[in-house]
């Protein structure tokens, strides 16, 4: 009797290991103004932050949870710890980090990456950054990456920080928004200069180590005009039986002629709730790219939205997401055009195995002001089993005649006449399924660089056996 | 007048969207008709919805039949549920035309049994706040959904339909065609579901909506859903929103036509596309002098 042919599950071997944790170090679970207080006084914060803070903590104990979109009844707030101490200081030499975070990030490969292909890193550990460190050239260009609390405290970028700070994603948003606006820690500050085209990619690492906690990292980077930089962006942790919460927020402002790419690799344990908000704001002729691979969780909200403010802007989103057992991965992107002539285009694919559930959801509203803007969306969804569930929730609000806006999508399984002809072409049933199932996740390997890109390939697993029964 | 949570999205969204439900004050109606039609006909059954009232219609096609059913709604204000069920091997068309002035809340709910067919076509052409609910129970082997929906809406007024395929036999087919065009305040919705539950191997489902917008003070929502609970099924859906495109104006232009006139004759073929869907002399001729009215009054 021949063997269905199998799609494995992510092999999480590589991400599945854990060091001891000192709970010394760990604050009180749960949300109260004396936490609030208390983080505040361990990072020396200014008086707005101060402020910033309780304020976010009264807006989340007011704002209702959301009422659409997976369950989250297995995440209790109240036994989350939101900061945990670190056992060291940021620093820039790899050597001084401790052995044991040293030797983590070194198993994830951070360290050989920065390099071989990275123009700087930066590296956080439960609550902290642990090393951040940026390439003597791309410094001396007048580019600025470091971590978002060292710039709080530097005259240079304070008051800039200040300007734009949770002005992107005000604490109102929801209610993890103002969660993230209490007790937000670690994360990091990019500024690039007018002109100045970094040609190799910063990234940030994010590792959870701790069980129970929750990481609330801030990235914010802002573009000059005529600037570009590629952002990449890693995110792993170990599964443990507690629920952990990653409420992260990313703000990017991208300025006049200006192109920020922004890569992401996700990839954390099957305990986490990834409930993390990422928004762009893009001027006259700018442009924001995301590239987005959501593979880990146990319950995922993830919409990166851009808001298009300026003549010519545009988005492009591209993104792949794998569903298998036990999770349930709610992704998808949202689009403002908010200025003639913006264009912004769709593109994602989805795989749910296992029980696994996949649901793409989009928003594309579209402006009066936004005459002769365009918008295309296509979504594909793969199901790959009986058990599975794959749905797909786009909305598109258009408010002027002086648009074209178009919409596409397609779901079902591997397609027959797809592996006769590739069988027609020799191969046998098995490889043929296989080159279908990862061609199916090519759109984001392709826009990936190559260490990356194969990073991403082994992360999908897609290892097929047997024969087709 | 009661404020009811209405046209409810299967799966709710972003609610800043404002696309998950309608809530609306709805006119509490003094006077309930039924009617019910069952028998095999071979004219198709003509129901004048012209009273302020509340409607109540069932339809039921037995083994093997075939059934047209027409309703043409002219009332002011009035609540219509039309409840459908096809049995084996039958084949129900519902043709309905809203031509009304002011509040229509607009019920159809149809089970498709074996190898039974469900044709249905929506046109909308007037009406302050239309609200249309359609659902689609394709329970049995086979069963088939067509829908055809045309709506024009202009004069501030709105149109929400919400509308749901669900595919539960095997080999069922869905095909929902969407076209319509928009002016003067127009705010118009449509929520279109395609729903595979798991058993519903090898079913089809495709749903397309064209939408015409003529000037800037428009509010057009679309919202395409594919839900999916089985492994071997196809769905497919597809939106285009826009303008008329500008090779084909400068044709026309070439043609000797006047922007106007393009507008007009544009706005109305996405009409008339569906009334070769509506066989039947009395009700064509009803729709096009409510159309030339429409044409007289612009």
């Amino acid at each position: 009797m021949k063997e269905k042919t199998n799609v494995n599950d992510i092999d999480r071997s590589l991400y599945d290991f854990r060091n001891e944790e000192d709970e010394s170090e760990y604050f009180d679970s749960g949300l109260s103004k004396e936490i609030i207080r208390a983080i505040s006084d361990e990072k020396n914060d200014t008086d707005w932050m101060r402020e910033f803070r309780l304020r976010s903590l009264e807006i989340y104990q007011k704002t209702k949870m959301v009422d659409w979109g997976p369950s989250i009844e297995g995440l209790d707030v109240d036994n989350i710890v939101t900061y945990i101490r670190q056992k060291s200081r940021m620093n820039t030499d790899w050597e001084a980090v401790p052995d044991d975070i040293k030797d983590t990030f070194e198993r994830l490969g951070i360290p050989q990456a920065e390099r071989e292909s990275l123009a700087g890193v930066g590296a956080q550990y439960d609550s902290e950054l642990v090393y951040h460190n940026v390439r003597k050239e791309v410094a001396e260009s007048g580019v600025v990456y470091t971590d978002l609390e060292s710039a709080m405290h530097d005259e240079r970028y304070a008051e800039m920080i200040r300007q734009h700070f949770m002005k992107l994603v005000p604490p109102t948003d929801h209610k993890f928004a103002a969660l993230h606006g209490a007790v937000w820690s670690g994360g990091s500050f990019v500024y690039v200069p007018k002109g100045v085209c970094l040609e190799i990619p910063l990234q940030s690492y994010f590792r959870l180590n701790a069980k129970g906690a929750g990481q609330f990292e801030h990235t914010l980077i802002i573009l000059e005009e005529g600037s570009y930089l590629h952002f990449i962006e890693g995110c792993s942790a170990p599964k443990y039986y507690e629920a952990g919460l990653h409420a992260g927020c990313v703000e990017l402002y991208v300025g006049r002629n200006a192109t920020l790419r922004y890569s992401t690799i996700e990839n954390w344990s099957k305990n986490m709730y990834n409930l993390n908000t990422k928004r762009a704001l893009v001027e006259e002729g700018g442009k924001i790219e995301w590239v987005s691979g959501s593979f880990g969780s146990h319950v995922s909200y993830l919409y990166p939205m851009s808001i298009l403010n300026g003549r010519g802007a545009s988005a492009e989103f591209t993104g792949i997401t794998f569903a298998g057992e036990g999770q349930n991965l709610d992704t998808g992107a949202k689009v403002v055009h908010n200025a003639p002539d913006t264009s912004s285009y769709i593109n994602t694919k989805s795989i749910s195995k296992s029980g696994g559930i996949s649901t793409f959801r989009s928003a594309v509203t579209v402006n009066k002001n936004a005459e002769g803007s365009r918008s295309a969306v296509n979504c594909e969804s793969l199901m790959l089993d009986r058990i599975s569930r794959s749905d797909t929730v786009p909305v598109m609000d258009i408010r002027t005649n002086k648009a074209d806006i178009g919409h596409e999508a397609k779901i079902g399984r591997i397609s027959d006449e797809a592996v006769f002809y590739l069988m027609s072409r020799g191969l046998d049933e098995d490889s043929a399924k296989a080159m279908i199932v990862r061609g199916f996740a090519d759109n984001v390997s392709k826009e990936l660089p190559l260490e990356y890109a194969m990073e991403m390939n082994n992360l999908i697993g897609l290892e097929m056996k047997g024969s087709i029964g | 007048m009661d404020n009811k949570r209405l046209n409810i999205l299967p799966v709710p969204t972003f609610g800043w969207l404002g696309v998950n439900d309608a809530v609306r004050e709805i006119a509490v109606l003094p006077d309930v008709e039924s009617i019910t039609v069952e028998c095999r006909q071979t004219e198709p059954v003509r129901i004048d919805l012209s009273d302020n009232k509340e409607y109540e219609i069932n339809v039921c096609a037995n083994e093997g039949e075939s059934l047209t059913v027409i309703e043409y709604n002219t009332a002011d204000s009035s609540s219509v549920s039309t409840k459908i069920k096809a049995k084996s091997g039958s084949r129900v068309k519902l043709i309905q035309v809203i031509a009304a002035a002011g509040q229509t809340v607009n019920n159809v709910s149809a089970e498709v049994l074996d190898n039974a067919s469900f044709e249905y076509v929506l046109l909308t052409l007037s009406g302050a706040d239309t609200l249309c609910e359609i659902k689609a129970d394709l329970a049995g082997r086979g069963a088939g959904f067509d829908a055809n929906i045309g709506y024009k809406v202009s004069n501030e007024d709105k149109l929400d339909i919400n509308l749901l395929a669900s595919h539960k036999g095997k080999k069922t087919v869905s095909n929902i065609a969407v076209s319509g065009v928009l002016s003067n305040k127009a705010d118009k919705t449509f929520k279109g579901t395609i729903d595979f539950l798991n058993g519903a191997v090898g079913a089809v489902g495709a749903e397309k909506e064209e939408v015409l917008l003529l000037d800037e003070s428009v509010i057009n929502k679309t919202v395409p859903l594919i839900l999916c609970a089985e492994e071997d099924v196809e769905g497919s859906h597809g939106a285009s929103i826009g303008r008329i495109d500008e090779k084909q104006v400068f044709y026309m232009q070439s043609r000797g036509l006047d922007e106007q006139r393009i507008y007009e004759l544009m706005a109305n073929a996405k009409i008339i596309r569906l009334l070769k869907y509506i066989d039947d002399e009395q009700t064509l001729l009803r729709i096009n002098n409510a159309l030339d009215g429409g044409n007289n009054d612009e």
